[in-house]
């Protein structure tokens, strides 16, 4: 499983649901918003990515920041939890 | 032998001896002929039942007759009624509802017969033993009768397969089902089944089911649902009864383990009402002809006369009562929002809320269903963008995340905050819909840790990750069974371009 796509577990705010996403180790935390977004699209209006920031564990990660940093960066783990919050 | 109608004589002078018939063991000791890892934890000698009681004290001959005169009122209904032609007269959004409590329904009671054999031989009174046997001729009542109504409408609609397909196959909602009622009903020894299943399942949930949707089916004039639900309730109301003696004696000597039995199978219990219940009530049957919201139901049949039960014996309230209380306001509108954007992977069709029925959940729901319109007005959204009828152009398509205990969809807490949390045990990492879940997972994981929810089954290359590929091969679901909206997505309301919240 560490080999493979990293099986995340992904909660936007305004959703009744978690769902699964998969990210490479190299992969920008902001590529895993946006995936997390358009899963969840169908329940939650997307709007601009700007709108959005993401939180790894406890930690929130501006969409600029979480162009660069990467999810071996930020040390996530097999179904760890990331979470998708409006900007206030 | 008296045949069922004839005249019993002087009943009290031999009733005990017929339903308490029990006796001293010489060959074996009492320890051996009722181990305590299949009668139940605490352990405790005959002596300490002997003051076990019913109300009800049936006896074979009465239980025969008041069967057969309640059988006789069901067929003659299910011979006026049960036509194809009588059901198809009703609204879908109902049959719907009628086709998740069919199919979730005859299986669960058919291992309830085991589970109640299980007490029939080795519940520690007579009169326990008893009563326990009529139970298992209830469950098995309760298997058939649901069967042989839905049979016949089968050839209406193949939906109605899943009346008996359900838990045979790997579709989610039997994979939750079987969790909760083979650990209930299958693996429980006696005195876990007697305070699980007949105190907390029957005498505190199942009011919910059989009177208050049985008020619902009144007012949709589903007679036929609403005989077999009415006709079942008689049942569970009798051996029902089991449960409140012995939680009494349980918590005499044990109060610490009936409380952690008690709040385990609260909750377990709550979480498989609510989805099945709840969709029924708020959601599937049609707005002008509902009897009142779920949670009303709920306070009426379950909080108020559960937490008098739990007081009269000496229990305190679950511990997370407060979890409790919000997800009553919050819980089946987050899963069924959740279930209508993945709704080709149940049986059953479901209903979009337009403006009548959100003005009614408004209502009903003042501190919780406003945090769900964002959903439903993008739903709306997306139907009307969309041709109708075209049902994958408005769902889901990532892989839903179950809790590792219940095996539901994670859509405890709010909209505004999921309560789910990663648990990591020993190397594995497993994730649960709320803290309730977790302490039931952590109080026993090694009865727990071994059982593979679907997540792992996707991971593990056991079950396809691709939707239409999951629900063909894996859940069993052809086109014509899986659920679609119940109207195409074609709403009046919607053609009119009014807003759904109107």
């Amino acid at each position: 499983m560490a080999e493979g796509p990293l099986p995340l577990c992904g909660f936007v705010e305004g959703d009744s649901m978690g769902v699964l996403v998969f990210a490479a180790i190299d992969m920008p935390l902001a590529e895993v918003a946006r995936r997390l977004l358009t899963s969840a699209s169908v329940r939650i209006e997307p709007g601009s990515p700007e709108d959005w920031e993401l939180h790894v564990a406890e930690r929130a990660v501006p969409m600029g920041t979480a162009e660069t940093e990467t999810v071996g960066d930020a040390h996530l783990a097999a179904l760890d939890r990331i979470d998708l919050r409006r900007r206030a | 032998m008296v045949a069922p109608g004839e005249s019993a004589g002087h009943t009290e002078d031999w009733l005990d001896l017929a339903r308490n018939l029990d006796w001293t063991p010489d060959a074996v000791s009492e320890r051996d002929l009722f181990p305590a890892q299949i009668a139940g934890d605490p352990w405790l000698p005959a002596e300490e039942w002997a003051g076990w009681s019913e109300p009800y004290r049936t006896w074979f001959g009465d239980y025969v007759r008041v069967q057969s005169e309640k059988e006789t009122s069901v067929a003659a209904i299910v011979e006026a009624l049960g036509r194809a032609s009588d059901v198809s007269r009703l609204d879908p959004g109902w049959l719907s509802g009628v086709k998740l409590h069919a199919a979730t329904l005859p299986l669960a009671e058919f291992a309830a017969v085991i589970g109640s054999l299980r007490a029939a031989r080795f519940g520690r009174h007579g009169a326990w033993r008893t009563t326990a046997l009529f139970g298992a001729l209830d469950e098995l009542r309760h298997t058939q009768i649901p069967l042989t109504m839905m049979h016949e409408l089968v050839r209406f609609d193949a939906q109605f397969d899943w009346t008996h397909r359900l838990l045979h196959t790997n579709n989610w909602v039997a994979i939750a089902a079987r969790h909760t009622f083979e650990e209930l009903l299958l693996c429980a020894d006696a005195v876990e089944y007697a305070l699980a299943t007949n105190f907390v399942f029957e005498t505190g949930f199942t009011n919910l089911q059989f009177i208050g949707l049985a008020a619902v089916s009144d007012q949709v004039d589903d007679r036929l649902f609403e005989t077999m639900i009415t006709s079942i309730q008689t049942d569970e109301a009798r051996h029902a009864q089991i449960g409140r003696p012995v939680l009494e004696t349980v918590v005499a000597h044990d109060p610490d383990g009936a409380q952690r039995l008690v709040d385990k199978w609260f909750w377990r219990s709550w979480q498989l009402f609510s989805v099945v219940t709840g969709f029924a009530m708020d959601y599937l049957t049609p707005v002008s002809r509902r009897a009142g919201s779920f949670k009303e139901f709920v306070e009426e049949w379950v909080v108020g006369q559960f937490l008098d039960s739990l007081q009269d014996v000496g229990l305190r309230r679950p511990w997370y009562w407060e979890t409790f209380e919000r997800s009553l306001d919050h819980y089946h509108h987050s899963v069924y929002a959740s279930a209508y954007s993945y709704r080709s992977t149940v049986w059953f069709d479901m209903v979009l809320p337009g403006p009548e029925e959100r003005r009614w959940l408004r209502r009903k729901y003042p501190d919780s269903f406003p945090a769900y319109e964002p959903i439903w007005d993008r739903v709306t959204e997306l139907w009307r963008r969309t041709d109708p009828g075209i049902d994958l152009a408005v769902h889901g398509l990532a892989v839903p995340l179950f809790c590792h205990l219940c095996q539901i969809v994670l859509a405890h807490g709010t909209p505004d905050g999921n309560d789910a949390v990663v648990v990591h045990h020993e190397g594995r990492s497993r994730i649960f819909c709320s803290e309730p879940c977790r302490w039931i997972f952590e109080s026993e994981p090694e009865r727990y840790a071994g059982h593979q929810d679907i997540v792992s089954r996707v991971l593990a290359g056991e079950a396809p990750g691709n939707l239409v590929q999951f629900l063909r091969r894996y859940c069993g679901l052809t086109y014509e069974e899986w659920g679609k909206d119940v109207r195409g997505g074609v709403y009046p309301w919607m053609m009119a371009r009014e807003d759904g919240r109107g």
